[in-house]
């Protein structure tokens, strides 16, 4: 299944935001980094109710290991996920209320982490998390 | 020798005046008309920054109000100090294009509205300002007296705010009343009155914040005023959260109306939110940089170098219609099948055509400009794409939007291209037909509205000085 609309929704939500991890000068971002980005906030989500076990031992510890090194700094990353965070969106279902929540605190961390303020990281999750559920469900559906 | 400007250069795009009146005026608006120029012209002299191997190519931009700036188009980056990294090569920007003016583009336009537009309104607007561009100069009096007015009224508790304030929203900035950039200074200035409850008097009475003249004709000079005035006052905790509320709610509702335009169902609707949307980030690019510059702390959410990139790339969206306009129908969607043809995928080319760093299209109409890639000529995806086509159609047919002329206008051009390459002789025939209908009722309409709009818009719209381009 292809999630590039859920990419849009979320790439779009997030807007200039991305560059919050610019201090003074402006720069363009690269489109790869914005992918990054994606990548990063939607396995940030999904970690609060799915287990990245099911993925395989080989995709768990490429995620991993990119979410260690995202969390360094994105011209870290070279490592592409995009297909395992599909493949997870793919088995994951639609979370309970105590793994939402668990989800929406991942979420905000990682965008606090990545240089956005806590309201604004608040009110992108509130929306991006909507996004992603709806996907989840219509996936189901 | 300049050669006449037309719209896509000539072809004739049924709903295309309505759409292009409010483009281009929203294209030559946020910035006074001197401003506009010289970023048009630098926007046209970019286009040709050579690609060198191995080099990052640099234009050096000289501005003689400010300090030497640098840009690089690919990959896209801004800079204030001079770049002298090993690959680095910075060179001078040429001259512009000769000829080649916005003051020619409106020109241009206006000739092509009065002959074919009905929207009379729009085209005596457009007309005044084509004669402010002539001039040279914007007459910012009258977007002036409005808040003067409005600020009047709130002070005296005669008028209601929200409604003064919509009120000036409307007139001030979607009816261009005064450049974007002025409007917002002005509509921060009123707002942080309001919310203060602090007025600066001016004329010949006396109080504690003082201007000579009317201080929403230099708005940002007045803002900045106001602020370190109050700053040093009994009032400075009123002022510091009614700037940060301002600054906030701003670049929160900035990243929305960008949103929304992206979202739009036309191409007008997504000019006034992207005209709003700019409005927005230049708010909280003023709250952010005025506070620095005071060495006010305000608990702002954002950096200010964000709301300035927001505030940039609304800007080249807005300013976009001033380029597409006046291009071949074919090439945008030309430049997308080269795009394609170099192994693009779908979303990545959607990215370039619509997204919050460069919100040039709709998303709507950027599938439209990729289903017209793919019937330029024969191709394994031609079919489907007409299909597309057709869908898009439908779409747009069940908008709730009254305003989708031109992209409808815009898919019949397409499919005529597309049945006449098929070979489909009927369906060309269904088309031309159909576009030739509507062209003529155009026309019609326009004759009609500009005989009874005649004696108004002699009276409004004086004939445009030193207009550099014939017209089409």
């Amino acid at each position: 299944m292809d999630f590039s609309e859920l990419r849009t929704a979320i790439r779009d939500e997030i807007g200039i935001d991305a560059h919050a991890l610019y201090k003074d000068e402006r720069y363009s971002i690269p489109p790869y980094l914005l992918d990054l980005l994606n990548d990063a906030i939607i396995v940030a989500f999904l970690t609060g109710f799915f287990g990245l076990d099911e993925l395989g031992k080989a995709a768990r510890n490429r995620i991993i290991q990119f979410m260690e090194t995202f969390r360094k700094g994105p011209q870290l990353v070279t490592l592409n996920i995009g297909s395992d965070v599909d493949h997870a969106l793919q088995l994951s279902n639609s979370p309970d209320p105590q793994g939402r929540q668990r989800g929406h605190d991942n979420l905000i961390r990682l965008l606090i982490d990545y240089g956005m303020s806590e309201e604004i990281a608040k009110a992108h999750a509130a929306l991006i998390e909507e996004s992603i559920v709806a996907t989840l469900v219509a996936k189901k559906g | 020798m300049t050669t006449a400007l037309k719209l896509f250069n000539g072809r004739m795009i049924p709903g295309v005046d309505r759409y292009s009146m409010a483009a281009l005026q929203a294209a030559c608006t946020v910035l006074d008309p001197r401003m506009s120029e010289l970023s048009f012209g630098e926007t046209r002299a970019m286009a040709t920054q050579p690609d060198i191997p191995g080099k990052t190519v640099w234009y050096r931009v000289r501005r003689p109000e400010r300090e030497d700036t640098y840009i690089n188009v690919n990959p896209g980056e801004y800079r204030t100090t001079m770049p002298d990294g090993e690959n680095d090569l910075v060179l001078e920007m040429p001259e512009p294009p000769p000829g080649d003016t916005l003051v020619g583009r409106l020109s241009a336009l206006l000739n092509f509205s009065r002959k074919y537009s009905f929207y009379t309104s729009h085209v005596q607007s457009l007309a005044a300002t084509l004669d402010e561009f002539s001039s040279g100069y914007p007459s910012i009096e009258r977007g002036a007296a409005l808040f003067t007015t409005a600020g009047e009224l709130l002070r005296d508790r005669k008028g209601d705010r929200q409604k003064l304030t919509h009120d000036l929203y409307r007139q001030g900035l979607l009816e261009h009343a005064m450049p974007l950039m002025q409007f917002s200074a002005a509509m921060a200035l009123f707002q942080i009155q309001a919310m203060t409850g602090l007025w600066i008097e001016f004329g010949p009475e006396t109080s504690a914040v003082q201007a000579r003249a009317n201080p929403y004709l230099q708005p940002s000079e007045s803002l900045r005023g106001f602020v370190r005035t109050i700053a040093h006052s009994e009032n400075h905790q009123n002022l510091v959260e009614n700037l940060a509320l301002t600054g906030n709610s701003c670049y929160r509702d900035a990243g929305a109306s960008v949103k929304a335009a992206l979202d739009a169902d036309s191409m007008i609707s997504l000019c006034d939110s992207l005209v709003l949307g700019a409005h927005q980030y230049f708010v909280a690019l003023l709250v952010g940089r005025i506070a620095e510059l005071e060495a006010i702390s305000v608990p702002l959410h954002y950096r200010t170098v964000q709301a300035d990139e927001g505030y940039a790339c609304t800007q080249s969206g807005i300013m976009h219609p001033a380029t597409f306009l006046f291009e071949e129908f074919e090439s945008e969607p030309s430049r997308i099948a080269t795009l394609a043809f170099d192994g693009a995928k779908k979303p990545d080319i959607l990215f370039t055509l619509c997204s919050p760093f460069w919100p040039r299209f709709t998303r709507k109409f950027a599938k439209t400009l990729i289903a017209t890639a793919k019937i330029l000529r024969p191709n394994p995806q031609f079919d489907q794409a007409l299909q597309e086509l057709h869908e898009l159609d439908l779409a747009y047919a069940h908008s709730p939007s009254l305003n989708t002329d031109f992209e409808r206008g815009w898919i019949d051009t397409a499919l005529l291209k597309a049945y006449h390459l098929k070979g489909d002789e009927e369906r060309v025939k269904h088309y031309a037909v159909s576009i030739a209908g509507k062209l003529i009722v155009m026309q019609g309409l326009a004759k009609e509205a500009n005989q009874s709009a005649a004696p108004v818009e002699n009276l409004s719209s004086p004939a445009p000085k030193n207009q550099s381009n014939s017209a089409s």
